[in-house]
């Protein structure tokens, strides 16, 4: 069996190239105490969060860095769904033994 | 979580860091918000009601809009002084220039970074309690919820700088007795 990968082809040919993804900067502190336990479905109690140790401007560079991720993995997606959906065929000729 | 369930809770906690950063997060914790959320809008409206000492608010339906008034026991207080500065120093409230600085603090911070589908008047009487505020009304394409928390938080706080330094300025002008007078005085 053959996949038909023109239609993939021409989708990949079509993509947008980025050889520079420039991403927020996001700080150490707001990606293990914010990011990361939200990631993990945890709780972020603002009695454990040392308010000192960032700013709103870094909840700011957080949203982008997040707005920027849920980007990346939209277009994957579509990627993955143009792949799904290329139509197979029937190899008239076996291409081993 | 997904990236974009993780952006819906961020408002939430930039929300605490402000308060924090003008000494009030305690407000949030008294009124149970004590974690991240990913429902804003309805902490926005608690937040909104412990913004200040005194608010109120009403919501026309006919034009969809709704029209809040907040006050201050720093903003009543340092209206007070106000007058009690024009008393001292025998001039009008037009003349005086603490009445204009207040009038100048409020344009820059009732600003909300340039939002859209507001509008506000500053007002400055004393006449009886709550009577100073700020009347704030916003339609359906008002765009500055977070802007509008800051604003209040930040409006209290100059008040409080603005009384304590009211308060210096009548102080430090004594009444210096005339000697010549005091000497006549004695001399009877």
């Amino acid at each position: 069996m053959d996949l038909d990968l023109r239609a993939f082809v021409t989708a990949i040919r079509q993509t947008e190239v980025k050889s520079d993804i420039d991403l927020p900067v996001v700080s150490d502190y707001v990606m293990k105490h914010i990011y990361e336990p939200l990631r993990r479905d945890e709780k972020v109690r603002f009695a454990e969060l040392d308010f000192e140790a960032f700013s709103e401007e870094d909840i700011h560079e957080l949203n982008e860095l997040m707005e920027a991720y849920s980007h990346m993995e939209h277009r994957l997606i579509q990627l993955s769904r143009r792949f799904c959906e290329t139509e197979t065929s029937t190899v008239q000729h076996r291409a081993f033994c | 979580m997904t990236y974009d369930d993780i952006r819906e809770m961020l408002p939430s906690i930039s929300a605490a860091c402000m308060y924090y950063t003008y000494g009030k997060l305690d407000k949030l914790q008294k009124l149970g918000l004590d974690e991240a959320t990913d429902d804003f809008y309805m902490m926005y409206y608690e937040l909104l009601d412990a913004s200040a000492d005194f608010v109120c608010s009403d919501y026309n339906e006919y034009y969809n809009t709704s029209r809040w008034y907040f006050s201050f026991k720093s903003m009543m207080e340092y209206y007070r002084l106000c007058r009690d500065y024009c008393n001292k120093r025998s001039v009008s409230l037009k003349a005086n220039p603490y009445m204009r600085e207040a009038e100048l603090a409020v344009d820059r911070i009732m600003s909300l970074n340039h939002a859209y589908g507001y509008g506000y008047r500053l007002n400055t009487r004393i006449n009886h309690q709550w009577a100073s505020g700020i009347v704030l009304e916003t339609d359906e394409y008002f765009d500055g919820h977070e802007e509008v928390l800051e604003a209040l938080l930040c409006l209290d706080e100059w008040f409080q700088q603005g009384a304590d330094k009211l308060k210096d300025d009548l102080h430090s002008t004594t009444v210096i007795p005339f000697p010549a007078a005091a000497e006549r005085k004695e001399a009877a």
